[in-house]
């Protein structure tokens, strides 16, 4: 049984069809990649896993629930933890606040909770800067917190959204290092890039999305080599 | 309350024609309050002020100096066209420049700053009384069971002028492109060359202009004193939520919508429940439609 | 990569533990002693006007600094509670002092509905809705006059005698240290419910909706309470200055757009997100106000220029200036 299983979605803005039929599944454990070219539909797949859309049809099952058409907190504290493509961090609170505000809402007490975000950010290479303000750390420091914050809800699947963009090649290292640790404790991912190198190193599979429909899925060398992709890519 | 009234022929014929007259003139003044919300998401609080400058220099020009009306409410116009381009870049722009994410709700805070700062000023330079006339024009149309006085149809007369020529401007002149390219999407208009902080500045200035027309044509309704802006800029907010933030069109129908509204109200019942009726009609609004009564997109929910 | 490093200690000794407490405690001996030490009922007045006021303020600082909730219709909300303390008295015989808690509790119950329309919306469309709220209370409270008695007024009878303590109208050095109890109850409530996992959240929610969300927080409710709470609160101290004022009005000076602007002015001088900032800053402009009484209107003319001086280049008010003055 998949963790997350997604069948026949679709989503149209207007008269614009954004998600066409789109068919994903995510086994437990893996991390799998999303590739395709722009205005493909990957940043629209992730906000309507997230609850920010609405879905017109097709379902979304997550650890054998529908979770289509959800509030975004409740999928939030059913599993499902998400970054953006652009970091939103909480700009006016310190790191360590930034860190603390899933907290609010779980058991835990507020010193595990704290201790658990310094080791958090011990592993991102944030310690130093946990009491600086969050709009005062560079931007791929803002990506890393954004990631470690939503580790903080204990999530079973990532959803990382182009998590390689504009950070540097130091801290691209950092953030793969913590999915594959993070990985091998169990955690699933699925991530949108289109960084093919590090989509190549990270992920087991990868599903290609063209024109909101998916177009091929297989391991990375598979689908490099796949000419409908080759076509969707150069198509463009 | 007997509804039979309600549709009674004569009082419904008088009531429209109250209201029409009525809603022109919030429309008038809900039109430049309307467009700078529209195009720059500023809500500006400070707009009854402008207003009120308006009054003041419709007085100046026809009272003082004894120079015909339409000089003055020409006057009133370029007058705060001018002042308000200053407003803008001395203030409204500096703020933008600072306050980043935000600065939509900051610049709201900033007018009011600017509505304490006029108000008290006029209260210094002119004191509390009245300053008026008594009407522009003389005479009474008789029509059947309807009376209007020439004035108020003069008003709805130019107030529709005012609209169709607001309308052409935006749709067709050049610079109505750029404003609306702007109001769309900012940053695409920057990048094809088109100057964000001027077309920001005159917006204002148009918009201002409005207020200061507005003021200048309604003297002998509402005379030139510190506070007079309170209720046009009550009843402008009022019309630009009914017809959607923003949204002009949908300002000025709504403006004529709430003048019948208000006129049948003011005929069943005391005047002051007109105002509870609006507010409350505006919360209700805000409540079932926040896009506005005239709009199919929906508001950006949290 | 360039780290920015964790502010280091501040190691200045006027900044250390214990003189902080003695300032605080310093200031407080202030509040305390300065009215009856002068025990002149003019200045008396200006403390209770200033403490009064900054307490609304930091109130209203708890929905617009931390949560960034504009409640346009404040001054709507203050009448809610000032009334319904002055008409249980006044039609169902309630005692006033039971009146500060009914004030509040009626203030809550119009806050939460208002809060269930409202707090889906977003910034200034809270903001334009709050406004017609707070003017539709105050025209209804002055079309009922049958009830309310309207612009003429309603005199309201000051509190009751309790605990041995006289609270006659002469005698407002009474009023004014009920007032630093009350506010006193307010203000340490806000502060640790801003420290506590609310306060969090409200931040998070005025920094960023969505991505609070998506860490699971439901924004809806934690909005809802914030409105709430600060509601109650903005009755209880409404009904505080019916028994204290004596006589309501509903004119826009009183409970219109004027007091939500001067409220406001307090709040963002005081700097926003630090309730305390407003106490401060109420002192400054109160004071101002008095010293200026002669220069008539030219002092709301200095009141404004304030906001908009603090809006364009003092972006964090008094709190801007925390360092070199504390």
């Amino acid at each position: 049984m998949a963790l997350l299983e997604i069948q026949g979605l679709k989503k149209q803005f207007g008269g614009l069809v954004v998600l066409d039929g789109i068919e994903l599944e995510v086994q437990q454990g893996e991390i799998q990649g999303i590739i395709g070219p722009n205005g493909a539909g990957k940043s629209t797949l992730f906000n309507i896993i997230n609850g920010i859309y609405s879905t017109d049809a097709g379902s979304i099952r997550f650890k054998n629930r529908n979770i289509a058409n959800w509030s975004v907190h409740r999928v939030a504290r059913f599993g499902i933890g998400r970054t953006f493509q652009v970091a939103r961090v909480f700009n006016e609170m310190t790191v360590l606040n930034n860190m603390l505000v899933p907290s609010v809402v779980m058991t835990t007490s507020r010193a595990e909770a704290v201790r658990r975000a310094e080791e958090l950010l011990e592993l991102a290479t944030l310690g130093r800067v946990r009491n600086n303000l969050a709009i005062e750390i560079s931007g791929g420091q803002k990506k890393l917190l954004e990631f470690v914050r939503t580790m903080m809800t204990d999530p079973d699947l990532i959803l990382l959204d182009e998590p390689f963009n504009g950070i540097n090649p130091a801290l691209i290292e950092v953030l793969i290092g913590l999915v594959r640790s993070l990985n091998q404790a169990g955690k699933t991912f699925l991530l949108i890039s289109h960084e093919m190198p590090h989509v190549s190193q990270l992920c087991d599979r990868v599903s290609v999305l063209a024109a909101g429909t998916n177009i091929a899925r297989g391991t990375p060398d598979e689908v490099r080599a796949n000419p409908a992709v080759i076509a969707a890519y150069l198509g463009q | 309350m007997d509804f039979s009234l309600l549709l009674d022929p004569y009082i419904l014929t008088e009531v429209l024609v109250q209201g029409f007259v009525r809603g022109a003139m919030y429309a008038l003044m809900a039109a430049g309050l309307s467009l700078i919300f529209g195009i720059m998401g500023v809500k500006n609080f400070g707009h009854g002020e402008l207003f009120m400058l308006g009054a003041y220099a419709m007085f100046f020009v026809t009272v003082v100096l004894g120079w015909p009306w339409p000089v003055g409410i020409a006057v009133a116009a370029v007058a705060l066209f001018i002042f308000g381009m200053l407003l803008e870049r001395t203030l409204i722009d500096t703020l933008r420049r600072k306050a980043g994410r935000d600065w939509v709700l900051d610049a709201f805070i900033l007018t009011i700053g600017i509505l304490v700062v006029l108000q008290n000023l006029a209260l210094i330079l002119f004191g509390t009384s009245r300053r008026g006339v008594t009407s522009l024009i003389d005479g009474v149309l008789v029509w059947g069971p309807v009376i209007v006085s020439y004035e108020r149809l003069m008003i709805l007369g130019v107030a529709s002028l005012v609209g169709l020529s607001l309308w052409a401007f935006i749709r067709f002149s050049s610079l109505g492109k750029a404003i609306r390219a702007a109001s769309q999407n900012p940053e695409a208009a920057q990048t094809l060359g088109i100057d964000i902080r001027l077309i920001y500045t005159v917006t204002f200035g148009i918009g201002a202009a409005l207020a200061g027309l507005a003021g200048g044509l309604l003297i002998s309704i509402y005379p030139a004193h510190p506070t007079v802006g309170f209720e046009p800029v009550i009843k402008s907010l009022a019309c630009v939520i009914l017809g959607g933030l923003g949204n002009v069109p949908g300002a000025i129908l709504a403006a004529l919508l709430l003048g019948v509204i208000e006129a049948y109200s003011a005929f069943f019942m005391s005047a002051g429940w007109q105002n509870v009726i609006t507010a409350g009609l505006v919360v209700l609004i805000l409540i079932v439609r926040p896009s506005g009564l005239f709009s199919s997109s929906k508001v950006e929910r949290a | 990569m360039t780290a920015i490093p964790a502010r280091a200690r501040d190691a200045n000794p006027w900044r250390s533990t214990p003189v902080r407490v003695l300032k605080v405690l310093f200031l407080i001996g202030l509040l305390i002693f300065i009215p009856p030490l002068i025990d002149n009922p003019y200045i008396t007045r200006i403390f209770i006007s200033a403490v009064m006021l900054g307490v609304m303020a930091a109130i209203f600082d708890l929905m617009i600094g931390y949560a960034g909730l504009i409640n346009f219709g404040y001054a709507g909300f203050l009448a809610v509670g000032a009334y319904t303390s002055a008409l249980g008295t006044f039609h169902f015989q309630v005692s006033p002092w039971a009146g500060l808690l009914t004030g509040g509790l009626a203030t809550a119950l119009i806050g939460l509905a208002t809060g269930v329309i409202s707090l889906r919306l977003r910034g200034l469309y809270v903001a334009l809705l709050t406004f017609f709220v707070g003017e539709s209370i105050r025209f209804a409270l002055s079309n009922s006059p049958e009830f309310t008695r309207g612009m003429l007024g309603l005199s309201v009878r000051p509190l009751p005698e309790l605990l041995g303590f006289d609270f006659s109208r002469g005698n407002i050095l009474a009023y004014y240290y009920l007032l630093l109890l009350l506010g006193g109850a307010i203000m340490l409530l806000l502060t640790w419910l801003v420290r506590s996992r609310f306060g969090l959240a409200f931040e998070a929610i005025r920094e960023d909706q969505l991505a609070t969300q998506s860490l699971g927080l439901n924004t809806t409710k934690y909005k809802l309470y914030n409105f709430t709470i600060a509601s109650f609160l903005a009755g209880v101290m409404g009904a505080f200055y019916a028994s204290y004022l004596g006589i309501l009005s509903p004119s826009p000076e009183e409970f219109g757009v004027y007091r939500t602007v001067e409220i406001l002015t307090i709040t963002y001088v005081g700097g926003r997100g630090t309730l305390w900032g407003s106490i401060f800053a109420a002192f400054l402009l109160i004071g101002l106000q008095e010293y200026f009484r002669g220069l008539g209107p030219w002092r709301l003319v200095i009141y404004g220029s304030l906001l908009i001086f603090v809006m364009l280049f003092a972006r964090r008010g008094l709190a801007g200036f925390k360092k070199y003055l504390w």
